[in-house]
């Protein structure tokens, strides 16, 4: 019997095994594919934060006069505010708690009055009791909170240099202000994930890690249950019974992706209007998730070759997958860390795969391009499949 | 031929004082069912797994039908069963069988052919399909066998194949090996249950302390030195009776409350004694009774407790 025979049928064995295992399934891809579909969500408001989305505001206006008229006129041009109207008798406070605004915007009646007042006495008096108002939902972060009183004032201030200058005159409002005087710096070269280029990459290698679990207590198993004796008793190849262990993982990594991206293509769509940009050179995807899986694999064996008992290698296996998968950007997008805890991330092998799956999604990455990050990984497996051959062997 | 022919085998497991085995040599002709016996830490299962392949002896040869048990050829010759339910729970039998059949290089209408005798000599044809984990006990001890047979081995190996198994299921594996035996297949049994041995084995090896005890013939290495014992029933004091028949010189023990066991191995200079205790009136029956397999095995390696 040749060599592929006999991992032909130990690969067939293995398969079977695993897949009627629903435990190891469920673990396997439910878990991570739900993880992708609800962080995804929840991503949603904190990346619309970092990249710079519109604000909902709720607007109460209450006096008719010229001046407010031009402010909301003003305030309706403003990029950085889209202007909630809830629906009749809703208070700002049930905008507010119901999450469709995040701050409210009162003009009191008088405050045109007060205005012109104001521009009448060039400034010189102060503004009257008649205010502008504003208040911002709890949960709104201070950046954000400074950003909302900053825009009013700009607000404000164009409103009044509206008033004033001639209408004739060639004075840009303050957003083509910005857009004439300013320039961001590095914006294009360095784009930030969206929430499912985030969560996809991130979780599939939480799963594909994961594996620790499953692989570690089927070999532990084997071990205990006599079979691994017994196959061992056949006049077979050693370094079948190891690849075994590791083909099959390969495949589930590669099957744990294709589930994931699914998930990011087709059915987080389907709760939100995000939508997973693959990049414009998806095919080096495949052999990421193959680098990936195989890390992955390879630490699985290790962890199962170290530990004494079943329970030591699920125990210390899931747990460290956690905090390798933390330090590699999976939880807590890398970006979004400390630079000391970024610094840190390069020992986790989640965060290299985490980074060569964002190469390919944000720069479009060539396989060459991803040399640093699989290279890492290659050499990560390796070392933990020799460890845990060497370790098994005895 | 010699199926198995051992010649000063030692082993030492790392990290250990004592060998586990210290210079066994024994033969087991081809065709013969012999029982491999010994106390819990004897070393049977380190002899075991040397025969198997599972262990290298740090010295003295093996050799399987004449071949170095290391070669594949003489491995192929080999059928095990653990004494652990190596099987897989989640597969039926069918799986377990074709999986392990393949590792033993069968394939195609072959394997399904011995698939089906194996699980017919098991008596497990009628539950193939169903999965493993849904089988009792017995079942599965019956399918542990069946994997072992599977690939028409020259030598069975098995160790304690019917531990926690009811009658019936014992039963089925006596027939299968006894078949498999008459069909020419080489056995090396491994069991502490003495009747099984008594029942199947025709040749024994008795190891201890990692040392060869004795090998021969089942019935001969049971009667070997062993004494022969009479069984009286005493209408008398049974406990006075002893302490005169041991005053007189007997080996005689209490064995009841009007039973006495007279132990010599010339039963014969025993008769003069029973003839007296029957002038007195104090004999009410008597019998002899051949020595056992168990006591034999006692008597070799000592009562003392193993754990």
């Amino acid at each position: 019997m040749n060599f592929f025979s006999v991992l032909s049928a130990l690969c067939v064995k293995e398969v079977r095994v695993l897949v009627r295992d629903r435990q190891a399934l469920l673990l396997l891809f439910a878990m991570p594919a739900l993880f992708v579909l609800i962080l995804s969500l929840a991503l949603e408001d904190i990346y619309n934060e970092k990249v710079g989305s519109s604000l909902p505001v709720a607007l109460q206006v209450e006096d008719d006069g010229e001046f407010a008229t031009r402010l909301v006129a003003t305030l309706k041009k403003r990029g950085e505010f889209t202007l909630v109207e809830g629906t009749e008798g809703q208070s700002p406070d049930e905008l507010i708690k119901s999450g469709e605004a995040r701050a409210w915007i009162r003009i009191p009646d008088g405050f045109s009055q007060d205005a012109g007042d104001y521009l009448s006495a060039h400034g010189r008096e102060p503004f009257g009791e008649n205010r502008l108002e504003w208040r911002a939902s709890p949960q709104l972060d201070a950046p954000f909170r400074w950003s909302l009183r900053s825009g009013l004032s700009l607000v404000m201030l164009e409103t009044i240099l509206d008033s004033l200058v001639d209408p004739r005159g060639e004075f840009p409002d303050i957003e083509r202000g910005a857009e004439l005087f300013l320039r961001e710096s590095g914006s294009d070269t360095d784009p930030l994930p969206t929430p499912l280029q985030q969560t996809v990459p991130g979780w599939s290698l939480f799963a594909m890690f994961f594996i620790v679990v499953p692989l570690s207590a089927g070999l532990f198993r084997e071990r205990t249950e006599g079979t691994l004796t017994r196959i061992l008793v056949y006049p077979i190849p050693k370094s079948a019974v190891l690849l075994s262990k590791v083909a099959p993982y390969l495949i589930v990594g590669i099957l744990q992706f294709a589930c994931m991206l699914a998930v990011g293509v087709f059915l987080v769509p389907l709760f939100s209007d995000m939508s997973l940009q693959l990049g414009s050179n998806a095919i080096v995807l495949l052999p990421i998730t193959l680098v990936c899986a195989l890390a992955a694999t390879s630490y699985a064996l290790l962890v199962a070759s170290l530990a004494k008992t079943a329970e030591q290698a699920a125990a210390f296996g899931a747990t460290s997958i956690i905090i390798l998968a933390m330090l590699g950007g999976v939880m807590i997008p890398h970006f979004a860390m400390p630079d000391t805890l970024q610094s840190v991330a390069v020992i986790s092998p989640l965060y290299w795969g985490h980074q060569a799956y964002l190469d390919a999604f944000l720069s479009n990455a060539a396989l060459g391009e991803l040399a640093t990050p699989l290279s890492v990984l290659l050499f990560f497996a390796v070392g933990s499949l020799t460890i845990a051959t060497l370790r098994l062997k005895r | 031929m010699a199926a198995l022919e051992a010649s000063e085998l030692r082993y030492r497991y790392p990290g250990s004082t004592e060998p586990a085995l210290d210079g066994v040599s024994f033969t087991i002709e081809e065709g013969q069912f012999a029982a491999l016996l010994g106390p819990n830490g004897a070393g049977k299962t380190t002899l075991v797994q040397l025969i198997a392949g599972l262990l290298r002896a740090d010295t003295g040869s093996l050799a399987v039908f004449g071949r170095a048990n290391s070669l594949k050829a003489a491995r192929r010759a080999i059928g095990f069963c653990p004494q652990e339910l190596a099987l897989y729970s989640t597969l039926s039998a069918t799986e377990n069988l074709s999986f392990f059949g393949q590792l033993a290089g069968l394939g195609g209408e072959r394997l399904r052919e011995r698939t089906r005798i194996a699980l017919e000599a098991v008596r497990l044809a009628d539950q193939a399909d169903e999965r493993v984990e849904r089988y009792s006990g017995g079942m599965k001890r019956r399918l542990n066998l069946a994997i072992a047979i599977l690939a028409e081995p020259k030598l069975l190996i098995l160790d304690e194949p019917t531990v926690g198994v009811d009658a019936q299921s014992r039963l089925a594996i006596f027939e299968a090996l006894e078949a498999q035996n008459a069909a020419g297949t080489t056995v090396l049994y491994t069991t502490h249950y003495m009747e099984e041995v008594e029942r199947m084995c025709r040749e024994v090896v008795v190891i201890d302390h990692g040392h060869l005890l004795a090998q021969g013939p089942t019935a001969e290495i049971a009667s070997i030195g062993a004494n022969a014992a009479l069984h009286l029933e005493v209408s008398g004091a049974a406990a006075e009776i002893v302490a005169e028949l041991v005053a007189a010189g007997h080996d005689a023990r209490l064995d009841g409350e009007q039973e006495i066991a007279l132990h010599s191995q010339d039963l014969a200079a025993e008769l003069a004694s029973l003839e007296a205790l029957a002038r007195r009136g104090l004999l009410t029956a008597f019998h002899t009774r051949r020595p056992t397999l168990e006591e034999r095995f006692l008597e070799l390696t000592g009562e003392e407790l193993r754990d």
